[in-house]
């Protein structure tokens, strides 16, 4: 089966990560695939991934391209348009269509919607080509979370052995057993972050350290709280990087959709920050996502507590609004990494998104 | 052309060859201010009623058909019965074919009823009409950020969510997209 998955590098890369793991997964799964990532900009792309394996990543402005010649087309995040795929990666080409199958990929969301969405037809009027939503969800009848089994192998390292190899390479002179946080987020005042995490650090006598990720959250993070505590600030690192780096951490502040979902399969105290839409439509998502979460939490008095913060968090309705307490993720990080630690082996036990979608492909013998 | 964006319940539209009547639709955003639909509709060629989803930026090849405005006189059930204003002429159209538009209509409201090949398919209502609640708990004075909702039941039988403020007897301003309410209204 030769899929071909289409996406954009923008906003540091999200969309591009998520695109990634799923065509680097679908290969894990079934090596007999022939996977091709097209993306715009592969010379940007490489910064995310520079080794690609089996997995072959094409330019989308590269004239050889011919998408004629898959059998499926997964489009992720709606990028492109029918006329798009058919006369600029087709070259016009419908009557030699090889594609049986379009997935239009959506975004991960916490939100009910997502079950009755996912995997509705979608009829594009192209003759012998079947369109599908698939939906991404954390509820059972979506479409699951990206599992990437790469990085769930990473979880099984010790995080002494993989701080020895990135927080020498990141952070050297940080002592392995301090109290690491990692925040990858849109812009917010962190202010009252960097005073609580140095006082409960000074308190406990255990080193806090806090890893400031490349991107639009750094510069503000840097400003607010390098005077108050150690602050390592991280490059652009690769995908693999990056997922060793949050595997080495206590906690996380995490954004968007695939540092999201890593979050979520750590098991480790997080918070998330979801994009910001108009009228702060985001907080729909975020209540969304609580109510999933608020089950696996037997101690209401700190599902609060971590849902006030969510909120705090996320009810905004520009960048950089509020502040929000987030002790909770270190005060309260052993009841945290319980709650979240059975969602999380709860997901990558239920939640499976390649080898459903793989299913789904199968299913249509292309 | 026209945009899934732009489609209402009686929209006709063209895919793929098909000409499609859409019954029922629902919107919702999706991540980085993407939004996607979700719509029943009726293939006016083989009677066959489905569910789709698309994105808000899919565009189909519009169809315009015939419309005339009718009155809504009564239902059986199962079949809804409008008459023509200027012909007198009556006309039944099932009640699946309406899709959400039972929620939102009374015996005698004007709407605009669409025509293919001669028989009636759907209706077309205005976004916005203006009903009576007629159950709901008692409003709570003071809240009127109208975030906090409570459900109430309308003249036509339609369960809504309206904010705590609204009172039993009040009228409310209803969309007839989604079905959701937008304010209240002084009768």
């Amino acid at each position: 089966m030769r899929i071909d998955i289409f996406c954009r590098v923008i906003d540091n890369y999200g969309d591009a990560a998520v695109a990634w793991r799923l065509a680097k997964s679908l290969v894990q799964l079934d090596p007999s695939l022939t996977v091709r990532l097209v993306v715009e900009g592969r010379q940007t792309f490489r910064a995310l991934a520079p080794y690609t394996g089996p997995v072959e990543v094409w330019d989308d402005q590269d004239p050889a391209f011919d998408a004629s010649l898959a059998d499926v087309w997964i489009e992720a995040f709606g990028e492109r348009s029918p006329e798009t795929l058919l006369h600029h990666f087709c070259r016009g080409r419908a009557r030699e269509l090889r594609c049986r199958l379009w997935i239009h990929l959506e975004y991960l969301t916490a939100e009910a919607w997502a079950v009755e969405y996912h995997l509705l037809p979608s009829p594009q009027g192209f003759p012998g080509v079947e369109k599908y939503f698939y939906v991404p969800g954390f509820r059972p009848g979506t479409g699951g979370l990206f599992q990437d089994q790469e990085f769930l192998a990473r979880g099984q390292h010790t995080t002494v052995g993989l701080r020895k190899e990135l927080w020498f390479k990141y952070a050297p002179g940080v002592p392995l057993d301090a109290f690491g946080l990692l925040v990858f987020s849109y812009e917010h005042d962190y202010a009252s972050l960097g005073k609580t995490l140095a006082a409960w650090g000074a308190r406990t006598g255990r080193d806090v350290v806090v890893f400031a990720a490349a991107g639009r959250s750094q510069e503000a993070l840097c400003r607010s709280i390098a005077s108050q505590i150690r602050l390592v600030e991280l490059p652009f690192v690769t995908q693999s990087e990056f997922d060793g780096l949050l595997w080495t951490m206590d906690a996380l502040v995490v954004r968007g959709e695939d540092s999201w979902a890593r979050a979520v399969l750590m098991g480790k105290p997080f918070v998330w920050q979801a994009y910001l839409q108009p009228e702060g439509w985001q907080s729909v998502k975020v209540e969304a996502f609580l109510e999933v979460l608020r089950p696996w939490f037997t101690d209401p008095a700190l599902f609060d507590r971590w849902a006030r913060l969510h909120r705090e968090l996320n009810e905004r309705t520009t960048e950089g609004q509020g502040q929000g307490n987030f002790s909770v993720l270190w005060e309260e990080a052993p009841a945290l990494e319980k709650a979240l630690g059975e969602f999380a082996q709860y997901a990558k036990n239920h939640l499976r998104l390649e080898a459903s979608l793989l299913e789904f492909l199968r299913r249509f013998q292309v | 052309m026209i945009a899934a964006s732009e489609l209402r319940v009686g929209d006709c539209f063209k895919n793929g060859g098909e000409v499609l009547v859409v019954q029922k639709l629902e919107g919702t955003k999706t991540g980085r201010n993407m939004s996607v639909t979700k719509l029943r509709v009726k293939n006016l060629l083989t009677g066959v009623t489905a569910d789709a989803a698309y994105r808000m930026s899919d565009t189909f090849e519009d169809v315009t058909l015939d419309t005339k405005k009718m009155n809504f006189q009564y239902n059986t059930g199962d079949t809804y019965n409008f008459m023509d204003n200027e012909t007198y002429e009556q006309y039944e159209i099932d009640k699946e074919d309406l899709g959400d538009a039972p929620n939102f209509i009374w015996e005698g409201m004007d709407v605009e009823i669409v025509f293919y090949e001669g028989k009636p398919v759907s209706v077309k209502l205005p976004i916005l009409v203006d009903r009576e609640v007629v159950y709901c708990e008692p409003g709570i004075k003071g809240d009127t950020s109208g975030r906090a909702m409570k459900p109430a039941k309308l003249d036509t039988g339609y369960e809504i969510m309206i904010p705590l403020f609204c009172e039993q007897g009040e009228w409310i301003r209803v969309d007839t997209r989604d079905g959701t309410y937008k304010e209240r209204v002084k009768k």
